[in-house]
């Protein structure tokens, strides 16, 4: 692995870095109490390029690579743990596009999603399936000139805000994995439903709702890929997504020391910055020592994927998960740390770092969670 | 339109500056285009956006490092770089302005724009000079720009209003805050910046020598730190004050 940065490479995290302090830092706590998705941060970020970094210069983007992609996805995580989320799932729909799609599917939908004018969102889960994604029962019945889908899909990361989703269901339940086809559905698409916004956790800031299909028609060329290879699809772009989940939570974690770490200079206990106590000492240790680790894991997985290209038997699939798993688990633990060093004021909404652990809960349940990561992981080190 | 926009690199405004033995020590500051300059810069950008078509040229007066402080600037949009280079920084404001005259000589801009001020001498005079050299006019502090029919209309604010001066271009405009919001540079921009055209030359090529004779910073102090205050308690010393403050204080 080769770390040393080109210059350019530097400049592009530097701005990164100054939006993300300028421009999401600062809005971060309205943004949660209003419970809505901040379509403002995310044109921003297509306006400034920094949703282009995947794709290349013929859609608009900067194809700088997976990288530096993910390291952009860490420092505007770090001001916006909403907007890093939105970047990195967005990101994930339309590289699966860019990777499966026609050219006429590229041509048609690409533009829009690097500069930040339409937003993507990725329906796999139901209700009943989700780290069992090879059993999803919504149906694609084959009809003439398309399919007509029927089925519910649930969790879906800003399903009342995206432009389209890519989706995935089945033309035959009784096929398992060889029945999974990937589709394109516009918002507003004919027997698309939109279910009410989940009351989560982590607040607002994104939405999370379900899809509910009805005798939805989509014809042939909404379909993404080939029929039977949507599982294919899915697993390479979920390793994508997984990486860019572990930069979400890195930079997530990297706040919770920023302000862990501020608060210790200036919060004053017997006489002395609380700082200077060993108690404190060693916990800021821990958490930064931890946040490096799971930074590097995803650092590596992202190199990786950079250099495995359309290549899906080079996908780090392993690594992926390992990066996932990790950054997001000493996430929770760095944020609850955080919160710990703000003592009582940290579990005020006054506060800062009591939202920080809210959301870092969430980052080891979704993208797959941490107990599928591990699966993932054994299964590929007890191939060989 | 061809536009010149001047501008200086210099300690950020946040960056840690020490002294070392009466010498400034800059070394482990982080450096960027000085704020006034980005407010020029973003000003001649818009002008260009707003006509259609133009020219924006950035020059900078001082060592190799510099040159990513230009490059910043192509990177928000610029088109070209003209970067005088020297060996060490030059804090003669005399000898910054003869350089940059004479670049500009050379490239007869339409409009020449620069920062009121850089903020780390605090100086306020290169654009001034750079005018005086030129033989053209200057406005410095200006918070609003127009340009229309070969003249510059400036606002500038002052205590009791606004004062509105009108001069023929080509002119030196020195650029204050409100003016505009600098642009953040983009992807793109950042990887473009690399491919526009930057051009070096040397004091020598101008055919500028360092001026003699001229004033020169001799060294740096820090304001002396302020010494412990006194505490006084109850009632029964509010004698003790006021003697204090008479007699040491001179103040009643």
């Amino acid at each position: 692995m080769d770390f040393s940065y080109s210059e350019e490479e530097l400049e592009v995290l530097d701005l990164v870095r100054q939006v993300a302090d300028e421009q999401l830092a600062p809005n971060l706590a309205a943004i949660d109490e209003s419970g809505e998705f901040s379509r403002g941060n995310f044109k921003l970020l297509g306006e400034l390029g920094i949703l282009g970094a995947l794709f290349p210069e013929e859609y608009g983007g900067t194809d700088l690579g997976f990288l530096t992609y993910a390291m952009c996805v860490e420092e505007v995580s770090r001001g916006d743990f909403n907007t890093g989320l939105t970047m990195s799932v967005h990101s994930m729909s339309a590289s699966t596009i860019l990777k499966f799609g026609t050219k006429s599917q590229k041509e048609k939908y690409l533009p829009g999603a690097i500069a930040g004018t339409n937003l993507l969102a990725f329906a796999l889960s139901e209700p009943d399936y989700g780290s069992d994604s090879a059993s999803i029962k919504c149906h694609a019945k084959k009809v003439s000139g398309g399919y007509l889908l029927n089925g519910e899909k649930a969790w879906i990361t800003n399903a009342l805000d995206a432009d389209q989703f890519v989706l995935w269901a089945t033309i035959d339940p009784q096929l398992g994995k060889t029945g999974i086809t990937s589709f394109i559905i516009e918002k507003g698409t004919k027997g698309l439903g939109i279910g009410p916004n989940e009351h989560k956790m982590g607040g607002g800031g994104t939405t999370t709702s379900s899809l509910i299909l009805t005798d939805c028609f989509l014809p042939n060329e909404n379909r993404l890929g080939e029929e039977g290879k949507g599982l294919r699809t899915a697993l390479n772009s979920l390793s994508g997504g997984r990486i860019g989940i572990a930069a979400n939570a890195t930079g997530v974690s990297q706040r919770a020391i920023n302000e862990a770490a501020a608060y210790s200079k200036k919060r004053i206990q017997f006489d002395v910055p609380i700082c200077e106590f060993q108690g404190i000492q060693w916990k800021l240790a821990d958490m930064d020592t931890k946040c490096e680790a799971g930074r590097l894991l995803y650092r590596k997985a992202a190199y990786m994927k950079q250099f495995a290209g359309n290549d899906i038997n080079k996908d780090p699939i392993k690594e992926a998960s390992q990066a996932k798993c990790y950054a997001t688990d000493v996430g929770l633990e760095i944020c609850s740390e955080a919160v710990q060093i703000f003592g009582g004021y940290g579990y005020s909404r006054e506060y800062p770092v009591e939202r920080l652990m809210r959301y870092i809960k969430v980052t080891q349940i979704f993208e797959g969670s941490n107990e599928i990561q591990r699966n993932l992981i054994a299964r590929e080190l007890l191939k060989s | 339109m061809k536009i010149a926009v001047l501008i200086k690199y210099c300690p950020d405004s946040e960056a840690a500056i020490n002294v070392v033995s009466g010498k400034l020590d800059t070394s482990s500051a982080k450096f960027s285009v000085s704020p006034y300059d980005e407010y020029a810069c973003e000003e001649a950008l818009k002008i260009i956006e707003s006509q259609g078509s133009g020219e924006a040229v950035v020059f900078n007066v001082g060592p190799e490092k510099n040159g990513k402080g230009l490059r910043d600037e192509l990177a928000r949009g610029a088109d070209r770089a003209v970067h005088i280079v020297t060996e060490k920084e030059i804090t003669c404001p005399e000898f910054t302005s003869r350089l940059l005259a004479a670049a500009l000589k050379q490239e007869n801009p339409d409009l020449i724009l620069c920062g009121w001020k850089g903020i780390d001498y605090d100086l306020g005079i290169t654009g001034t000079k750079v005018a005086e050299k030129l033989g053209i006019p200057h406005v410095m502090v200006v918070s609003k720009l127009t340009i229309a029919d070969g003249k510059a209309i400036c606002t500038r604010q002052v205590d009791s209003g606004d004062e509105i001066i009108e001069v023929p271009l080509p002119a030196v405009i020195g650029a204050q805050k409100g003016l505009n919001e600098p642009r953040y540079p983009s992807l793109k921009g950042i990887m473009k910046a690399k491919k526009k055209p930057a051009s070096q030359i040397t004091p020598a090529q101008l055919g500028v020598e360092e001026p003699t004779g001229k004033a020169m910073y001799t060294g740096f102090t820090f304001p002396p730190s302020k010494s412990a205050g006194k505490k006084f308690e109850g009632p029964e010393s509010v004698v003790e004050v006021v003697r204090l403050l008479r007699e040491e204080a001179k103040v009643i």
